[in-house]
């Protein structure tokens, strides 16, 4: 049974679960794991702040934990898979420390960090595309015949392969959007694992970064059981629209989904062409609806959301939160949040009858504290008659 | 927007911004067809405990909520904006929350929409935990949303269904073009009679919350509990075959789904589809399968298949279904005080003003049975104030009631008596032994004294109410004899007023006053309507007497709710505007039975107060203590004597005056301080309670009267030492023995008059006389009616002794 530890405020896993995810409370930021089985593991993002390694923190030492939490091969904690969504700041922050202290089997990239100028990448992320480079490179050299700590899979389109700085990569290392993974650091995982790429569209390729994230639905199956995980990196309501436009029905079917871009509104609100203001997409909504699963939560990871957006905020949303609250059959939870904001520890999901199952967990205390019910909002508005409690003053000469 | 949708929306955005983000609203649109605003919000379900069998709400929910034009004063429909609710118990129409069980009196106009979501979150919160039907809450039964015209009444109740589906036939009452009462259920089409509805019975709930609206979805429903496809086209084709070509073709389908959650037995929720008049000479060709032709039955076949192509896509109507079994309504007013009445027979004395309300009131409160008595007809100026209308006019009142009374209840046992009750009606007291309670709502005072002399003479034991209100219409006056007490509701009167001389109690005085006002006080507040053609009658409106008779008849349902005690029981009610003081509004005494012995010579009923009785036991029990028992002793009584009831109440009994002598032999009654005592008390009681007689004890012997009371009487009578017409001797036998049996006997000059001389043996008592009277007094009262039959046949005896009696005095 995982159990969070207590001993550091932002929590300490004593043991990954034999099958499931992990979302560490990181701050407003994606920090992911996909536990496949005691042997792969897939990390999806990855935020370290510097002050998560301090007791006091509510912030996960993630590379920490990982490291402690990773099984050994060859003496050394081994990730079989890293995935970078995007390469912002806050999807990579400690990569470099990471790739130091653990080994990584391969990674999965979008040609997008190569085309992002050396001064708009963060040190983490540059770290991160050398690495890329450095292993596309070996895997062009050796025509994919690259070991684990070598191997790259590019997530993009087959135009990529006629550009000149991948020429030679191997077609079997190139995964399109619209297909599936089911090989992690050169294993078959087939019937154990599969990642369905949405995204990034080739379209999107030029656009803003966060438009360029990998878009997967992870699925993790046990024999007959089957869970399912949606992530959309930092994507807003465009491409998760064309997302649910483009895929069939199965493709996107979740039990867990990571609000995309730590719970922006930038789902769900839009103003198109034309509009004055921004609208809410109901019909997007409606259509996660009807994707969930039975069990399904959506997941923010981000700080503590507030309990109102004022304008200009960045993420994380209350209107999202509350959009998200409508439709997940089993909850929302906010890595911030649970199971309090005082003291928040990993959202753990290992695997039970039906598929994912929220481990160790009460479902959070749901809030920031501040929200109130239906009936305490009710009892404000209708106030109660009583007279001033100080003078009040009328008339001209006072 | 109107006013009130304005009203709705600040109140909401009121909300809003008190809740920090738990009530959002999303938009607010006009432009449905009934000019409702909708309101889109979403609510904060965090706080709301939630358990799996409970409804599926998540931590945040979405709803449109409908403000009506005129809202606050009808209230807003809230729906959610899924259907993930559709089925759970309350949820109507797949997403519409049913939040009050009576919308009417939960909604607070007032509190509008603050109250509004109060109760959205009390139903959430219910709904959430599963016990929108908590287990002692009446089922909710599945909803038929009404599509069609036609009202189907059951008021049969259903047979019982065993294991699996019941088919058969509802037999039909066919009101009127709209409506059919269902007035019986048959099995078999060997037994039902036309007109009929096919009726298919289920054995067990079904799982959904609400029938369907298409015929395919029904069958599905029907199919999935047991009801294959092809029974319930039987089932049809049954009604075809008993029923009129151009009869609408129902089929009536119940559920066990009425009753209380968690309770054992269910009654059937019926619901009724009125099967498309176009799809019905389909089905009466598809008769034609069952022939045995070839040909006819390929036509059968072939009908049968349109049917079925026709349920593919075709609606289902829904009859409106309005129930009148008893089974499964609860009545509106039980626990009422009328609820007495209910299933009771009432004989109503008086269908004018009073009882004109009375008896509707009894029809609704669900009597089962009815005896309207009234000679009067309806003149025109009636209608001002009494229940009947302009085609009533000239009719008698009694049978013009019976038929509104008929519209009413179909089923009432009712019967219009169009004839003075005073004359016809009161005697048979045969016939009001069947009634459960008599409602005198005549105003007659006669009716009153003749009720008493009926109950005095006869065995009859049931209550007796009557009703009469004062000449301002604005006081009502119940007196109320329950069954075994003493009198009528006469002698509660005769209570009450006699109370009302001794007491300083000043609302009793004042009701007193208003019904029986001074006779020489003016008659104010009377009016002759049409004068010198009418009786003087009383002032008020139709609602004036409408509220007392409801008082009264509620007064009289409370007391006999109350206590089945014999007691007698005398209620005063005034209208607000008829009293000034609030502690006047009400008044209630009640009064326990009075000690009861039939006179043996004319049959009189002497009523001794208990108060009389405990007087004259003291006195004797005294008498033995400071004498020798068997000396006789004696006294004086003080009541009042009705020779219109034949009652002799006794109020006040006296010892011996101090002048009296009393021996062995006999006892001479004193005459010192008589005269003032019945002149105290006259002026006391303004003349109603007077010297009525006197008391004797016979120590060792029966009480039967002696050679010498009979000369007493004859002397008393005699005029010259009194002007008694009729004197009251009281005997109280075998006193000596502590057994103490009373006989009482009215003395009447009319009765000593005229007595043949005969001759006597010596004694006091012949023995024939004292033999026969002993036996009628063992055998008890009921052979007492009999007395007047045997004084005929031993009077001659008697006559003498008065003669020897007199003799001995002169």
């Amino acid at each position: 049974m995982v159990e969070v530890m207590t001993n550091k405020t932002g929590g300490e896993l004593s043991e990954f679960p034999e099958k499931g995810l992990v979302f560490w409370p990181v701050g407003t930021g994606d920090s992911s794991t996909v536990v496949v089985d005691g042997k792969l593991c897939l990390q999806v993002d990855l935020r370290q702040v510097e002050e998560g390694t301090d007791d006091e923190s509510p912030y996960a030492a993630v590379i920490d934990e990982l490291e402690r939490l990773l099984p050994v091969v060859e003496g050394e904690p081994y990730l079989s898979v890293f995935v970078l969504t995007h390469p912002d700041q806050d999807h990579c922050q400690g990569f470099e420390d990471l790739l130091e202290r653990v080994k990584i089997g391969e990674l999965w990239v979008t040609p997008r960090v190569f085309s992002e100028y050396r001064k708009d990448l963060c040190d983490d992320a540059t770290v991160f595309k050398d690495e890329a480079r450095r292993r596309i490179d070996a895997t062009i050299e050796n025509n994919g015949e690259v070991g684990s700590g070598d191997r790259v899979r590019i997530m993009g389109y087959d135009e990529l392969l006629e550009e000149e700085e991948f020429e030679g990569f191997p077609r079997e290392r190139l995964t399109v959007p619209g297909t599936s993974i089911e090989e992690l650091d050169g294993h078959d995982v087939s019937g154990q694992f599969s990642a369905f790429v949405h995204a990034p569209f080739k379209d999107d390729s030029t656009g803003d970064r966060n438009d360029t994230s990998v878009a997967l639905q992870v699925s993790l199956f046990d024999g007959t059981k089957v869970g399912k995980v949606l992530t959309f990196g930092d994507l807003y309501y465009p491409t998760i629209r064309k997302i649910f436009d483009r895929s069939e029905a199965e493709d996107l079917e979740w039990d867990v989904m990571l609000a995309a871009h730590h719970c922006s509104k930038s789902v769900m609100y839009w103003q198109g062409e034309g509009d004055k203001e921004e609208q809410l997409k109901q019909n997007l909504l409606d259509d996660m609806t009807g994707a969930a699963g039975d069990l399904g939560y959506v997941v923010a990871s981000s700080e503590p959301i507030p309990s109102s957006d004022e304008a200009g905020d960045n993420p994380p949303h209350a209107k999202a939160k509350r959009r998200y609250q409508e439709i997940a059959p089993n909850g929302f939870l906010c890595t911030h949040e649970y199971p309090s904001e005082d003291n928040p520890s990993p959202i753990v999901f290992g695997f039970k009858d039906d598929g994912f199952d929220l481990m160790d967990g009460n479902g959070g205390d749901g809030g920031n504290g501040d929200e109130k019910s239906i009936s305490g909002a009710v009892a404000g508005a209708r106030g109660a008659d009583e007279p001033p409690k100080e003078k009040v003053g009328f008339g001209n000469e006072l | 927007m109107t006013e009130g949708q304005q009203l709705a929306l600040n109140q909401l955005k009121d909300v809003e911004a008190a809740s920090e983000g738990s009530v959002e609203i999303l938009d607010a649109r006009l432009g449905d067809s009934d000019g409702r605003l909708r309101l889109e919000v979403s609510l904060n379900c965090q706080f709301i405990d939630k358990l799996e069998e409970g409804l599926p709400i998540r931590d945040r929910e979405r709803f449109f909520i409908y403000i009506p034009e005129d809202f606050p004063f009808s209230r807003p429909k809230i729906e959610s904006r899924h259907r993930r609710f559709s089925g759970y118990p309350h949820v109507q129409w797949g997403s519409y929350l049913c939040l009050y069980l009576a919308p009417d009196s939960e909604w607070d106009a007032s509190d509008g929409m603050f109250g509004f979501l109060d109760r959205v979150e009390l139903w959430l919160q219910k709904a959430a935990l599963g016990e929108l039907d908590p287990a002692d809450a009446p089922l909710h039964p599945p909803v038929a949303y009404q599509s069609g015209d036609r009202l189907v009444v059951p008021r049969q109740n259903t047979p019982e269904v065993g294991d699996g589906p019941w088919y058969g036939f509802a037999r039909l009452d066919v009101v009127s073009d709209e409506r059919a009462d269902i007035v019986g259920w048959d099995s078999s089409i060997k037994e039902t009679d036309p007109p009929v509805a096919s009726a298919i019975l289920l054995d067990q709930p079904i799982d959904f919350f609400e029938f369907p609206n298409t015929v395919k979805g029904l069958l599905f429903i029907l199919k999935k509990h047991g009801v294959p496809l092809r029974a319930t086209l039987v089932s049809l084709q049954g009604a075809l075959i008993e029923n009129d070509e151009d009869a609408p073709l129902l089929l009536v389908i119940g559920t066990p789904m009425r009753g209380i959650v968690g309770e054992e037995e269910k009654e059937q929720h019926l619901v009724v589809w009125e099967v498309d008049p176009a799809v019905i000479p389909d089905l009466r060709r598809s008769l034609a399968r069952y022939l045995d032709d070839d040909e006819l039955e390929d036509i059968g076949e072939e009908a049968e298949r349109a049917f079925w192509e026709w349920a593919e896509d075709a609606d289902t109507t829904w009859c409106r279904v309005r129930e009148a079994r008893s089974e499964v309504t609860l009545r509106r007013d039980q626990k009422t005080p009328v609820s007495w009445f209910s299933e009771r027979n009432v004989t109503l004395w008086g269908c004018g003003a009073l009882g004109g309300y009375i008896a509707h009131y009894l029809a609704r409160a669900g009597v089962s049975g009815l005896d309207l008595w009234d000679k009067g007809d309806v003149a025109p100026g009636l209608l001002v104030r009494q229940p009947f209308d302009d085609t009533d006019i000239g009719r008698n009142k009694a049978c013009a009631l019976k038929d509104q009374l008929t519209e009413i209840r179909p089923d009432l046992d009712v019967e219009a008596h169009p004839k003075d009750v005073l004359s016809n009606g009161m005697e048979d007291t045969g016939s009001l032994w069947g009634s459960d309670v008599i409602i005198d709502a005549t105003a007659v005072g006669g009716v009153a004294k003749k009720f008493e002399r009926i109950l005095g003479s006869s065995e009859l034991k049931i209550p007796v109410a009557s009703v009469v209100i004062g000449p301002g219409a604005d006081k009502g006056f119940m007196t109320l004899s329950k069954s075994g007490f003493s009198g009528g509701p006469g002698e509660v009167s005769r209570e009450v007023k006699l109370e009302s001389k001794y007491t300083d109690d000043t609302a009793l005085t004042h009701y007193i006053n208003e019904f029986w006002p001074d006779r020489d006080a003016g008659q104010e507040g009377r009016l002759q309507p049409e004068p010198g053609c009418s009786d003087v009658t009383f002032v008020g409106s139709a609602a004036d007497v409408g509220s007392l008779s409801a008082m009264a008849l509620n007064r009289i349902g409370a007391e006999l709710l109350n206590s089945g005690d014999p007691e007698g029981t005398a209620h005063f009610f005034s209208l607000p505007q008829g009293v000034s003081n609030d502690e006047e509004k009400r008044r209630t005494y009640k009064y326990d039975p009075r000690h009861c012995y039939t006179d043996r010579i004319d049959d009189y009923s002497v009523r001794l107060s208990e108060e009389a009785w405990t007087q004259l036991t003291r006195i004797i029990k005294g008498h033995n203590e400071r004498n020798d028992p068997t000396v006789e002793t004696g006294g004086v009584l003080y009541g009042e004597r009705d020779d219109a009831s034949r009652v002799i109440w006794v109020d006040e009994v006296a010892g011996p005056p101090v002048d009296s002598e009393a021996s062995r032999e006999g006892f001479i009654c004193g005459t010192v301080g008589v005269e003032e005592r019945d002149k105290e008390l006259r002026s006391q009681t303004d003349e109603t309670v007077t010297f009525v007689g006197m008391w004797h004890t016979h120590p060792d012997d029966p009480p039967e009267p002696s050679v010498t009371d009979y000369g007493s009487m004859r002397r008393v009578l005699g005029g010259r030492i009194s002007h008694s017409r009729k004197f009251l001797m009281l005997i109280i036998g075998n006193t000596a023995s502590g057994d103490s049996v009373p006989g009482a006997y009215v003395f009447s000059r009319q009765r000593l008059e005229g007595a043949p001389p005969a001759s006597l043996p010596e004694g006091r008592l012949i023995t024939p006389f004292r033999y026969r009277a002993h036996q009628l007094f063992r055998h008890g009262r009921r052979t007492m009616r009999g007395m007047a039959d045997l004084w005929t046949k031993i009077s001659a005896p008697v006559r003498s002794i008065f003669k020897d009696a007199d003799a001995e005095y002169d």
